[in-house]
């Protein structure tokens, strides 16, 4: 096992390699799903699309809710008496540095959105603002904060309480590391049975189709930006040939595990993503984001309350629809993934540096790319030559391109960027694999290589099949569906937490029972000296 | 906060008893360190023959009688003793069902002069009085005896009883240390010897072994702490 982790060779983690159930069954379904699509290819999308704009429009609410009420929680979490609680017990070590964690939990928990979206959404909500008229002053400060709604606090939170959750029931009450063990306070000892499965399952197809059909959607992004930069043809060809490379390095990456694979890749990635937050930084226009930086975060946190909790209840619109809803569904549909990879290497960590270290580090490190990359793009189009927004409509992937091209040495910053997008992806790639061998290997952390091999290699071939025979954005709609559901199961989630933690801290005794025992009765007798036998011998 | 700490310690401290025909004499405290029926005490209120027996704490918070005629016992026997640390491990001679709370051991080194600590045992059993005693206390000072044994001293006059029971932090809710009797400047006094030379002191200090050193005896009997 190349991966020498701290809990290797205790053998409650080898309890199962294959969770039969688990693993054929979602296999099974995978396929099925995919054999579906291609066939049923129109239908199979009308349906989950409408399904989707079905949970916008009557469901937008309740992630709204969902949202806030987790990040409540977790900020309580973070202040109040269970901070001190150490995932592992109190003597447990972490397993990483404190710098190869972060990377390992920006690099799979943010990922290739941030890269595009960077740069595009707050132009999208300058150009066309909810609030505020667009264009002006007040609409590109109103966009800053929309954007950092979007990608703050709010997804951070909730990657945090799935990641909690996982590790807590799996490394303090040993639990396996599955999402059914976040069941445990509800559920009992049913989380082994067909219910626990049926869980698993989902989890397992729906990260395997969200990260698949990233990757599927994300190629045909490099492969327009590559045709922009080098004008390397658009073509099938091209991106299954780019999903092949990213699948290999991937495998790669997985079989390594974790220390030798994952964490050198994602430490790359976000070596090679400050590098380019640095020359766009420094190239571009730096006062003006030095300035908007300090200002967007203000502007955030006086708005919070009233921008998280917005329902354009009064305006009657559907904006939120395509936006708000759509990220929340999308965090939510993730967060099995996500969590269950930070929980995976959190171990070690205390709930305090656990929340510190995965809703405010990350949340704060989204916002200076945000405003490095948005305000860049804000700035030429307030001040300078324009043509950023009219891009972002065109093609999101190329507006990232066209915003590098306006700042000195285009072309260089052109390939760092091409470069973190790769290794973004691989980042994606490999952490979903890990996630789905894992449960797959019924909740063990260090799962045989041949799994890993197979999941790894599986996620790319469903991303190329269907890139080939459409119906990546079907199934992408149908991962993101999830998300409602999911919503529901993740306030049980902070009850059953919370349950947990309470009784792990202070409701917990020693239950005995002299009932079934043999016992004896003895009369009492009081000594007539005090029975001492043999010297102490530590002086 | 310290009730918290005493629910959750005195369902897994119980009354070490030897056996005397019909009769049980005390001898000490001990506490539930394993769910295989695994006890830490101190190795020098056992004598070296004769039956040894717990007795578990009446379950009922309330009111209890001060003095037990009788007791139902339960059988043990040492499985590991460690003079040089003063500690033994005991074991239950038979399968019995019992739950322990998770990692609810946690070490000396952990802890700080001046931490909130309470002491638990059954401070005057040999009067036959048979009633879990808490105190609390701060830790005083972390030393070395001259032995290399980790010692935690803290302010509270222990009595004869309490001896085997478990010194647990306030913070944590964790067992930091084994109790072993009131702190004698004299005999810690490597002058001790001489006994002329040294000025008596009467102290309300106490020290308890660190966790530690327990925990290497249950790795040693094969089994591994909670």
């Amino acid at each position: 096992m190349p991966d020498n982790s701290p809990e290797t060779g205790e053998h409650r983690w080898y309890h199962l390699d294959v969770h039969p159930w688990v693993f054929f069954t979602s296999g099974g379904i995978i396929i099925l799903f995919v054999a579906l699509t291609l066939i049923f290819q129109r239908n199979v999308d009308d349906f989950f699309s409408t399904v989707q704009s079905g949970i916008g429009t009557y469901a937008g609410w309740f992630f709204v809710w969902t949202m806030n009420i987790i990040l409540v929680y977790v900020i309580s979490l973070l202040l109040g008496r269970f901070g001190g609680i150490r995932l592992g017990g109190a003597e447990a070590v972490p397993e990483f540095t404190t710098l190869g964690w972060f990377s390992m939990l920006f690099s799979a928990g943010m990922g290739i959105g941030l890269l595009f979206y960077g740069v595009a959404e707050p132009m999208f909500h300058f150009i066309a603002s909810p609030l505020v008229e667009p264009g002006t002053p007040e609409a590109a400060r109103v966009a800053m904060d929309i954007t950092f709604l979007h990608w703050g606090l709010h997804p951070w939170a909730i990657y945090a309480i799935v990641g909690l959750s996982l590790a807590f029931f799996s490394f303090n009450k040993g639990l396996p590391l599955s999402i059914r063990s976040v069941f445990y306070p509800l559920l009992g000892e049913r989380i082994y049975g067909p219910i626990g499965n049926i869980i698993d399952i989902m989890a397992t197809v729906a990260t395997l189709f969200g990260v698949a059909t990233s990757l599927g959607l994300g190629v045909q992004q490099v492969n327009a930006g590559l045709n922009h930069l080098f004008g390397i043809p658009q073509s099938t060809l091209v991106q299954v040939i780019l999903i092949a490379c990213i699948t290999l390095i991937a495998t790669w990456s997985v079989v390594r595990g974790i220390s030798a694979g994952i964490k050198l890749l994602s430490q790359i990635n976000v070596f090679c993503a400050a590098a380019l937050m640095i020359f766009v930084l420094m190239l571009g226009p730096t006062l003006f984001i030095m300035k908007a930086l300090l200002e967007n975060i203000g502007f955030y946190l006086q708005n919070l309350p009233q921008l998280a909790t917005w329902n354009e209840t009064y305006e009657a619109t559907d904006w939120q629809q395509g936006w708000t809803v759509f990220y929340w569904g999308w965090w939510i549909s993730w967060s099995p993934f996500v969590g269950m990879f930070i929980a995976r290497v959190s171990y070690g960590r205390t709930i305090a540096e656990f929340i510190k270290g995965v809703l405010l580090v990350p949340t704060l490190i989204t916002f200076i790319w945000i405003t490095v990359f948005g305000n860049s793009a804000i700035n030429i189009e307030m001040f300078g030559a324009g043509g950023i927004a009219k891009a972002v409509q065109e093609n999101i992937p190329v507006s990232l391109f066209k915003l590098l091209e306006n700042f000195p040495l285009g072309s260089v910053t052109s390939m760092v960027a091409v470069i973190v997008v790769i290794t973004f992806f691989v980042t994606s790639s490999d952490s979903g694999s890990l996630v789905i061998d894992i449960i797959t290997a019924g909740g063990n952390p260090d799962p045989p290589i041949i799994q890993r091999l197979f999941w790894a290699v599986l996620e790319g071939v469903v991303a190329a099949v269907l890139l080939l025979g459409g119906g990546l954005v079907a199934l992408q709609t149908a991962a993101v569906t999830t998300g409602l559901p999911f919503s529901v199961v993740l306030l049980g989630m902070c009850f059953a937490l919370h349950k947990g933690l309470a009784e792990y801290k202070e409701g917990q005794s020693f239950e005995f029972s002299t009932e079934d025992a043999k016992t004896g009765e003895f009369r009492t007798r009081p000594s007539s000296r005090l029975p001492t036998y043999g010297r102490r011998r530590f002086w | 906060m310290f009730q918290t700490v005493c629910q959750k310690f005195s369902g897994g401290c119980m009354m070490v008893m030897r056996q005397d025909g019909d009769s049980v004499t005390f001898l000490g405290t001990a506490f539930l360190v394993h769910d295989n029926g695994y006890l830490l005490t101190v190795a020098h209120i056992l004598p070296k023959e004769g039956r040894l027996l717990v007795v578990p704490e009446d379950p009922s918070s309330d009111f209890t009688p001060i003095s037990q005629e009788r007791v139902t016992t339960i059988p043990v026997s040492v499985a590991q003793r460690d003079p040089d640390r003063d500690l033994a491990l005991l074991k239950i001679d038979q399968e019995m069902e019992m739950r322990l709370p998770d990692h609810f051991l946690g070490s000396g080194e952990n802890m700080y002069v001046g931490n909130s600590v309470m002491a638990m045992g059954f401070a005057f059993g040999h009067q036959t009085l048979h009633t879990l005693v808490s105190m609390n206390a701060i830790i005083s000072a972390k030393v070395l005896s001259h032995n290399q044994s980790k010692l935690l001293l803290f302010d509270s006059m222990m009595h004869d009883g309490d001896r085997g029971g478990p010194l647990v932090s306030v913070g944590e809710g964790q067992v930091v240390g084994i109790i072993n009797g009131r702190f004698d400047p004299q005999e810690a006094s490597s002058e001790y010897t001489d006994g002329s030379r040294t000025v008596t002191t009467n102290t309300n200090v106490s020290y308890a072994v660190a966790i530690e050193h327990g925990i290497e005896l249950m790795e040693k009997e094969g089994i591994r702490a909670p």
